[in-house]
């Protein structure tokens, strides 16, 4: 398999949510693997901060990736590297299923070259 | 909804945030998502991770600068005026949805701590910078700046280019976007 282009659809879906940086009424949200291998990775920024940045990569047209098949139909994963401050970071991101919030799995450095499907 | 609570390290950066500088456990509660089928960080689990991060480095709380704010008698549009920030840059502040610069904090710190006050802020001199004549004389021109001897091209009277070419040209470009 190769990594396809991200449906449109999902790309502006998700960059809404991320626009809100709303992590207070459960809209983004983090697993704890999450947010530990962030905050190591990027131990001086802070979470709001990679939000634009994975906004940036996903309003562009060329934003490809894989769909991530989980263990529950709950919603549409993909996975993807992006840009964050000229370092380059894999994300990993849940929209679930009514649209308006979403969960971050992954947002750190890679641990491999590739993604998944390639 | 099932909760669990489950221990959390916070790395806290050196001041050049390169490295760390401590480590702090704390617990954390994550909660099971049963549309998705996985255990998430709670809200307040995650505003309680970026908190101690803050206070380790010495940052103000959104709380404190809530109460700083309030102490001051000041709306959220006053002190972001006094601050020359934008009111929405301090709101965020104010909600934890942001959090402020080391260098602001400084500056914020200083004014809780009383160690500086608001009538030294309103003293400050507030000039708009003379794009047009950084631009031709560099920042020599300014109004303040050590004055030097004239050279060729300055159309000011009193300073003469005190930067690089390079910089006068970034001078010039930052008065086209300023423009």
């Amino acid at each position: 398999m190769a990594v396809i282009q991200i449906p449109r659809e999902w790309c502006d879906a998700v960059c809404s949510v991320l626009e809100t940086e709303d992590t207070t009424n459960r809209v983004i949200q983090w697993t704890g693997d999450a947010r530990t291998r962030y905050g190591g990775d990027f131990i001086d920024s802070w979470p709001y901060q990679v939000y634009p940045a994975i906004r940036t990569y996903l309003e562009s047209e060329d934003a490809v990736g894989c769909r991530v098949e989980m263990d529950r139909p709950a919603g549409d994963t993909y996975e993807f590297f992006f840009d964050f401050n000229g370092t380059k970071t894999y994300g990993k991101i849940l929209l679930r299923p009514a649209q308006n919030r979403i969960v971050l799995f992954s947002a750190h450095l890679p641990a491999r070259d590739t993604l998944s499907c390639e | 909804m099932s909760t669990r609570t489950e221990p959390f390290e916070v790395l806290i950066p050196t001041p050049d945030g390169q490295d760390v500088a401590e480590r702090v456990s704390i617990d954390v509660v994550h909660e099971w998502d049963d549309e998705i089928g996985e255990w998430l960080l709670t809200p307040e689990s995650l505003k309680l991770i970026d908190d101690t991060k803050a206070r380790h480095m010495g940052l103000l709380l959104p709380e404190e600068l809530k109460a700083l704010r309030e102490r001051l008698g000041m709306t959220q549009h006053e002190i972001a005026e006094l601050l020359e920030i934008g009111e929405k840059s301090w709101s965020r502040w104010e909600s934890g949805r942001h959090r402020p610069s080391r260098s602001m904090n400084l500056l914020l710190r200083a004014l809780a701590e009383r160690r500086l006050d608001t009538v030294f802020l309103r003293g400050a001199p507030r000039r708009k910078p003379q794009w047009s004549a950084i631009a031709t004389c560099g920042y020599g021109s300014l109004p303040g700046a050590m004055a030097v001897p004239q050279t060729a091209g300055c159309q000011h009277d009193r300073y003469a280019p005190k930067y690089s070419p390079e910089e006068t040209e970034a001078a010039q470009q930052l008065e086209a976007l300023a423009a």
